[in-house]
């Protein structure tokens, strides 16, 4: 079982669920095997409030990679949850003119599940 | 004699003919967490890593463990010598810590033994799963399209234009002046190949708000320097070069990891460097900087001290970063200009400022700079470094 398993099994059901530090009492994103705050720390998972503020953003015009240029263009952003300050990459549509400080809502799409947001209405 | 650095924790896994459910992250982070905890150390009170050669992630190894481990490092190391690594694990630990380039240094072994090879996690797109990288950027980011580096250094860009007064208008300045400066350089990729405003508007975007012109052509080459003890009279053909200061900072390999996009980790390494060489930033005549993008040289000259962030657009208007200005950046050329031949073009930014220093520049020579600054970045701008040289007389 990979640390990362809960996160994906979640998001399969559409819900945010974080790796939370108790000794930071914030969320260990991306999830790993030990705790990047302390090496005395309970580590356990929640669900979480899929709202986040974006930190930067950028629309990929160009990719080297063929299964992502036909893709282009499409946006990227980096975002951190309001719950846990959880940092994620997450991919936005390009027509979204997204900016740091925008409020979004992250949702998952697609099978196996990836990470999107939206402007937060 | 007192030693300068002594052994302060421990970590063992007795060993086993299988592991079971190891990789060897996992297995590293067990050991280490061992270690530290016998020290008496918290993962923030660590600010050096070394570690082998490791299998999960190929690239830039040493900054994925610093990161998956909630390292903040001035130091980073890998040593791949066989069974000698650990040995000498411990000693590149002591050398760090006697140059003070770290106050605690994480040696690191770790090796599973599977009986089943591990699955790669969370890649679900063809690209991903051809993609060896068993990282968390294997994992986070490259099925997202997060790969390549361009989009990072566009996020980047965009938290510097909004930080430093810097426009579309100052990322065409620094490319114009990166390809007049190759024109004096017969030695540069782009020696014969200026480019217009026009051919510059004309650009493709590539990932906003960088277009292929803002960035470097990949190509061939290679560098190499021989750091020598300074007591030793020196034979060699230009002035010897005097390494003043040096510093480091990775705090992060992804760039959805950074501790702050409006100020880097670069930061501190140079100001670790300018602490060390106990000079100030405006004491530099001539600075090397890594403009793998256009948009780095104005976060350099706010991350290097050289001038307050708000104000790195309207200096660079009033003073320009050529020959004619109190601060030249990159002369020869600079990766925009003289080429990025991958790992060494890093290299090629030392070779160069050491001939600026010596005189040896030729045709690109900017009077007879005594005190020089080099900075270089790497991943997505995970991984940072600063080198303060000085032609000493005498």
């Amino acid at each position: 079982m990979a640390a990362s398993d809960p996160f994906w099994a979640a998001a399969a059901e559409g819900r945010l669920n974080l790796q939370w530090s108790t000794a930071a009492d914030r969320a260990v994103q991306y999830p790993r095997s030990v705790s990047p705050y302390a090496v005395d720390d309970a580590v356990e998972w929640r669900a979480v409030t899929p709202r986040a503020v974006v930190l930067a953003s950028t629309i990929v015009h160009r990719h080297s990679h063929p299964e992502f240029q036909v893709l282009c263009p499409f946006g990227l952003a980096v975002v951190e949850t309001e719950a846990g300050s959880a940092r994620l990459m997450a991919r936005f549509d390009a027509s979204l003119d997204l900016h740091p400080g925008d409020s979004v809502d992250i949702e998952f799409r697609g099978e196996p599940p990836m990470v999107w947001v939206t402007r937060t209405e | 004699m007192r030693a300068r650095a002594r052994i302060t924790g421990v970590g063992e896994i007795a060993p086993t003919r299988y592991t079971e459910g190891e990789t060897v992250t996992t297995f590293v982070a067990r050991v280490a967490h061992l270690a530290m905890t016998d020290a008496g150390l918290e993962p923030g009170d660590v600010d050096g890593l070394i570690v082998q050669n490791l299998a999960d992630a190929p690239f830039m190894g040493a900054s994925v463990m610093a990161e998956y481990l909630g390292l903040s490092a001035t130091y980073l190391d890998m040593v791949d010598l066989g069974g000698a690594s650990a040995g000498v694990m411990v000693v590149r630990a002591m050398a760090a810590v006697h140059a003070g380039l770290a106050d605690h240094v994480l040696c690191v072994t770790a090796v599973p033994n599977e009986r089943v090879a591990p699955r790669a996690v969370g890649m679900p797109s063809t690209a991903a799963a051809g993609y060896k990288n068993r990282s968390a950027q294997g994992e986070w980011d490259v099925p997202l399209g997060a790969t390549g580096g361009t989009f990072a250094y566009a996020m980047l860009a965009q938290a510097t234009m909004a930080r430093c007064g810097v426009t579309g208008e100052h990322l065409w300045q620094i490319v114009d002046t990166a390809r007049t400066n190759a024109s004096r350089n017969p030695a540069a990729l782009l020696f014969d190949q200026p480019i217009t405003r026009d051919e510059y508007d004309a650009s493709p975007p590539t990932c906003s708000p960088l277009r292929e012109a803002d960035s470097i052509v990949s190509c061939a080459g290679a560098g190499a320097v021989v750091v020598s003890r300074a007591t030793l009279r020196s034979n060699g053909a230009g002035s010897p070069i005097s390494i003043l200061g040096a510093g480091e900072r990775h705090a992060h390999r992804g760039i959805a990891q950074i501790p702050d996009i409006a100020v880097s980790p670069n930061a501190d390494a140079c100001r670790r460097a300018f602490a060390m060489a106990g000079v100030a930033p405006a004491d530099i005549e001539v600075a090397h900087v890594y403009d793998a993008f256009s948009s780095l040289v104005p976060r350099a000259l706010a991350e290097g001290g050289f001038v307050a962030a708000p104000e790195v657009g309207a200096w660079m208007t009033a003073h320009g970063l050529g020959s004619e200005s109190p601060l030249p950046v990159n002369p020869f050329g600079g990766l925009l200009g003289a080429g990025h031949a991958g790992v060494a073009a890093g290299m090629s930014l030392v070779t160069s400022l050491v001939h600026q220093l010596q005189g040896r520049a030729g045709p690109v020579q900017v009077g007879l700079p005594r005190l020089g600054f080099v900075n270089s970045t790497g991943g997505e701008m995970s991984t940072n470094v600063a080198l303060v040289l000085a032609r000493e007389e005498g």
